[in-house]
């Protein structure tokens, strides 16, 4: 058995509702989850003899990651690879900066104020660099860590936020090419593994197509909220898994009743 | 009869042994004696040579109200966006070496003189000749240089209208003027871009009458648009990096230092618009300890400007700031940012994936 772990935060989820569709295409497989709250997982700390441990300061939040995981730790010392869910690479702070000015150069936006594509370009590279410097540092540099870029949230047609400014900007091709090389220039300085958010499930330059939306797979009687739009669901995750596991483990999926129903 | 001096009952800060040898603390509360209050809540522009680039941040960092009409996203690293001009001075001007720079962007942001336009190229790139620093390798078109200088201009008007003082560093009296325009450069064509034809541009070494006719100038426009800025005048200690002159660079900067300390010295005496704070003679001379320069003899060193900033702190001091914002201001870099816009729920739906 080759023994993959999936960590990360709340973006594992949508690899964890794809579990037994997983299973089933990778019957070679055992995989093994562990998510914790963004924060939490970004303060948690992996240590030299493979545990990757949460940092949990009360009772109440331990008991819930007990409630997710059933532990609050895990041992990775012999995991064959470990897939790191749901990175954002600070592209927030980017699409505010985007949102927020008239990029020269590109189709003007009306913003008031301006800044050159030199400086936005600088600012993504120091920005997605200290990240990846730091995620990389976070597990050692072992190259059996593989850092998946969080998936970009789906359309919502009246979302008012830095995101939904920037996918609608003109130049959003421009501006997602910009973001896909740097982040890819980045991430190959170092022995971690990369996986972006795969270009066949996006429906424009920074959205992802909305029936991989964790909206798009609620139940009827379940209304959306914006999480639902920002996280995608089962069937994303089992598209990534498949990409993940052709990549690193050299593996096709097995065709089976239970994978075509995700 | 008794035999009497003019100097017999001077205090303390008249002698050089009482106020520098024995270094007397009445002496040196009487250094800078204010002829305007400062409190912590007055709206400070700073501007000028790149001195100015220290007292800016020590003031911002002690608390003091230092506007900025060109503020950068907290989410661009501090050093980057200084390195494109942003957070150094009020706004993105660069350095304004001269009293003339000064006059001429006063006069231009208020409308009194047309907008500057002078784009140098350099290997393809256009950048905007009075501040050709702001954007190291340049912008795209020479459109860009002037929807930016536009934006520029505009939000220099707006902090004009705002300041209550500017903290204006004099550096230099040496200068280039574009010949056509008869605009005053902070740096030669050819430095940093544009090509050195002496066709296109004149040098020029400002008299006394030149740097005061400036400075008065400059107040008069304020006045003239209902601005009551007061301007606190410093002159940078750092010396002359290059003379265009013909002679030393150590009488050249002398030369430059003296014209300019003197034109302070005449508006202190005689102009209630404008004050002077020795930060010349703190980090060039013993008055307070120093002279305080780093190592390269050039700029001055950390210990001098904390002497600075501590020094221009006391003399206001009833209302100085109480507390340093050093950490207030520090640009957030956390991973935590990273959220989803909007993300309430996160956690939430991590429980239902693996309650399944």
């Amino acid at each position: 058995m080759t023994r993959v772990a999936i960590i990360g935060n709340s973006h594992v989820g949508a690899l964890r509702d794809a579990d037994s569709a997983i299973k089933s295409a990778f019957p070679t497989l055992e995989v093994t989850y562990f998510a914790l709250a963004r924060h939490r997982f970004n303060n948690a700390q992996y240590g030299e003899g493979g545990i990757f441990r949460a940092d949990i300061p009360d009772e109440a939040e331990r008991k819930s990651v007990i409630e997710i995981n059933g532990m609050t730790e895990i041992d990775l010392h012999d995991y064959t690879h470990i897939l790191v869910i749901g990175q954002g690479f600070l592209f927030n702070g980017l699409y505010t900066l985007i949102a927020q000015h008239n990029i020269l150069g590109l189709t003007d936006t009306g913003q008031t104020r301006s800044i050159s594509q030199a400086l936005l370009r600088d600012t993504m590279v120091l920005r997605i660099r200290g990240f990846g410097n730091r995620i990389a540092r976070k597990f050692h540099d072992d190259p059996r860590f593989v850092i998946a870029q969080k998936p970009f949230p789906c359309l919502l047609h009246d979302a008012a936020t830095n995101h939904a400014t920037t996918a609608a900007h003109p130049d959003a091709a421009h501006i997602g090419d910009l973001l896909r090389t740097t982040i890819a220039d980045q991430m190959a300085r170092h022995p971690v593994g990369f996986l972006p958010a795969p270009d066949a499930l996006l429906s424009g330059p920074l959205h992802t197509k909305p029936e991989f939306s964790r909206a798009a797979m609620l139940p009827a009687n379940q209304p959306p909220s914006p999480s639902d739009y920002t996280h995608v669901n089962a069937r994303y995750g089992f598209e990534l898994f498949k990409i993940f596991a052709n990549q690193w483990l050299g593996l096709v999926p097995v065709i089976s009743p239970q994978t075509e129903k995700v | 009869m008794t035999a009497r001096s003019p100097y017999q009952n001077l205090p303390p800060q008249a002698f050089w042994r009482s106020a520098i040898v024995e270094q007397s603390e009445a002496a040196l509360d009487h250094l800078f004696v204010p002829k305007f209050a400062l409190t912590h809540e007055t709206t400070l522009m700073t501007a000028g040579s790149c001195f100015a680039q220290h007292m800016h941040r020590a003031l911002s960092n002690a608390g003091w109200n230092v506007l900025q009409a060109e503020p950068m996203a907290d989410i661009v690293p501090r050093k980057l966006a200084a390195k494109y001009g942003y957070g150094i001075y009020s706004a993105r001007y660069g350095n304004l070496y001269t009293a003339r720079q000064f006059r001429q962007l006063i006069q231009e942001a208020l409308g009194e003189t047309p907008l500057s336009l002078l784009v140098w190229q350099r290997e393809g790139r256009y950048f905007d000749a009075l501040r050709p620093s702001i954007e190291p390798d340049g912008y795209d078109t020479a459109h860009d240089v002037k929807r930016a200088r536009i934006e520029h201009i505009t939000a220099v008007r707006a902090l004009l209208q705002r300041a209550e003082c500017i903290i204006f560093t004099l550096g230099l009296t040496e200068c280039w003027e574009d010949t056509n325009t008869g605009l005053a450069l902070p740096t030669a064509p050819g430095t940093i871009a544009g090509d050195y034809d002496e066709a296109s541009v004149t040098f020029r070494n400002f008299t006394y009458p030149e740097v005061l006719a400036d400075l008065e100038l400059a107040r008069d426009t304020l006045r003239a648009h209902g601005l009551g800025a007061k301007i606190l005048l410093t002159v940078s200690p750092v010396p002359l990096t290059a003379t265009a002159t013909g002679t030393h660079i150590g009488t050249a900067t002398t030369y430059s230092k003296s014209v300019l300390r003197a034109v302070c010295g005449h508006l202190v005496q005689t102009d209630p618009d404008f004050d002077y704070f020795p930060s010349y003679e703190i980090i060039t001379t013993p008055v307070v300890g120093g002279p305080f320069f780093a190592p390269n003899l050039r700029h001055p060193s950390p210990t001098g400007v904390d002497v600075v900033i501590g020094l221009f702190a006391a003399a206001f001091m009833d209302n100085a700031p109480a507390v340093a914002t050093e950490a207030n201001t520090a640009p957030p870099q956390d991973d935590d940012e990273d959220g989803d816009e909007g993300d309430v729920q996160c956690e939430e739906i991590l429980l239902e994936a693996f309650r399944q």
